[in-house]
């Protein structure tokens, strides 16, 4: 998957920018007996990971960020459409925002020769210009698959079935893969 | 999860077409039984999935596609158009323009989805000899 998707890095700048990257296709992992990190479809991670994979991260693909960035960016005097284009001065890819009418503007970010890079920049600006909306979230994930289909216990009054809480065990119950692993905590922040 | 592989009939029409995918990032793994559904791996991985009745196809991602697609092509006239990516219509848009006249166009798919737009130009530029 060389050039395919973003690097970890990445992703932890996109969580650092309050983005919520669990709707992401991939995950990475990290191998706990050699250190090798790996990439795999969340379709099917449940045969790859184990009681010695560790969860590293949510992983975007291209296909990813290009349904995370609007068609259409409306806001004071921009209002414009996506568009990627080649730039013929150096064939790399250009992503902007192009225009409606000459009344409006527009929004232009670097050519890149990755197209997946060009398009990460394009992400990024939209959310540091405000024109996606971001917010400051916690979410906990199972360590192993990162999945967030969890379940923890807690403390219940057993008469009138009112939730008391206190829950402050690290284990947790993952649904998906049916084991008792450990609970990660993921912060989305705004800087 | 959106689709981010061409399905399994995509893929074995660019093989009739005779496009080598052998370099697909993903692929599918086919039980010859029909005993499941077919599973989609990053290719590299799928030795945790074959056995004795099962094979590959190779998938195809978006990535894939536009790294195949020409970045410019000309016409039998010697116009150079480049490729592009628009939205029109609220779908997604792949087009060869002319670099200063964007409406005028050689080819273009229009799709709900990019990576269909993209494979529908892929086979037009395979049957135009734009790519071998």
């Amino acid at each position: 998957m060389n050039n395919q998707v973003l690097s970890l890095e990445q992703m932890e700048y996109l969580l650092k920018l309050g983005v919520d990257t669990s709707d992401a296709s991939h995950s990475a992992f990290f191998d706990l007996e050699n250190g090798d990190k790996f990439i795999a479809s969340n379709d099917i991670k449940y045969k790859l990971i184990g009681s010695n994979t560790e969860f590293a991260g949510y992983i975007y693909t291209l296909q990813d960020l290009l349904n995370k960035l609007p068609k259409r960016v409306i806001k004071d005097d921009v209002n414009a459409l996506l568009e990627v284009r080649i730039d013929i001065t150096n064939n790399n890819y250009k992503v902007t925002y192009d225009p409606i009418s000459e009344k409006h503007k527009g929004i232009i970010v670097e050519s890149e020769k990755d197209l997946l890079l060009a398009v990460y920049n394009m992400f990024v600006l939209l959310i540091k210009k405000g024109f996606i909306e971001t917010s400051k979230a916690q979410k906990y994930v199972c360590s192993q698959c990162g999945s967030v289909n969890i379940q923890v216990l807690d403390w219940v009054d057993p008469n009138t079935n009112q939730y008391i809480g206190g829950y402050n065990d690290e284990e947790c119950w993952c649904e998906d893969c049916a084991a008792h692993t450990q609970v990660k905590v993921i912060n989305y922040e705004i800087n | 999860m959106s689709k981010q592989v061409l399905s399994i009939e995509q893929m074995k029409h660019l093989q009739e077409l005779g496009l080598n995918t052998s370099k697909a990032s993903m692929c599918y793994v086919v039980d010859d039984c029909n005993s499941f559904n077919p599973i989609l791996c990053i290719s590299g991985q799928e030795s945790e999935y074959l056995d004795a009745v099962s094979y590959l196809i190779p998938a195809f991602t978006l990535q894939d596609i536009l790294d195949l697609l020409p970045k410019n092509i000309k016409d039998d006239k010697g116009f150079e158009y480049f490729l592009a990516i628009h939205i029109f219509d609220n779908n997604w848009n792949v087009v060869y323009s002319l670099y200063n006249e964007i409406l005028v166009t050689i080819n273009y798919f229009n799709s709900e989805y990019l990576i269909d737009a993209a494979y529908e130009m892929l086979c037009w530029c395979i049957k135009n000899k734009y790519i071998k």
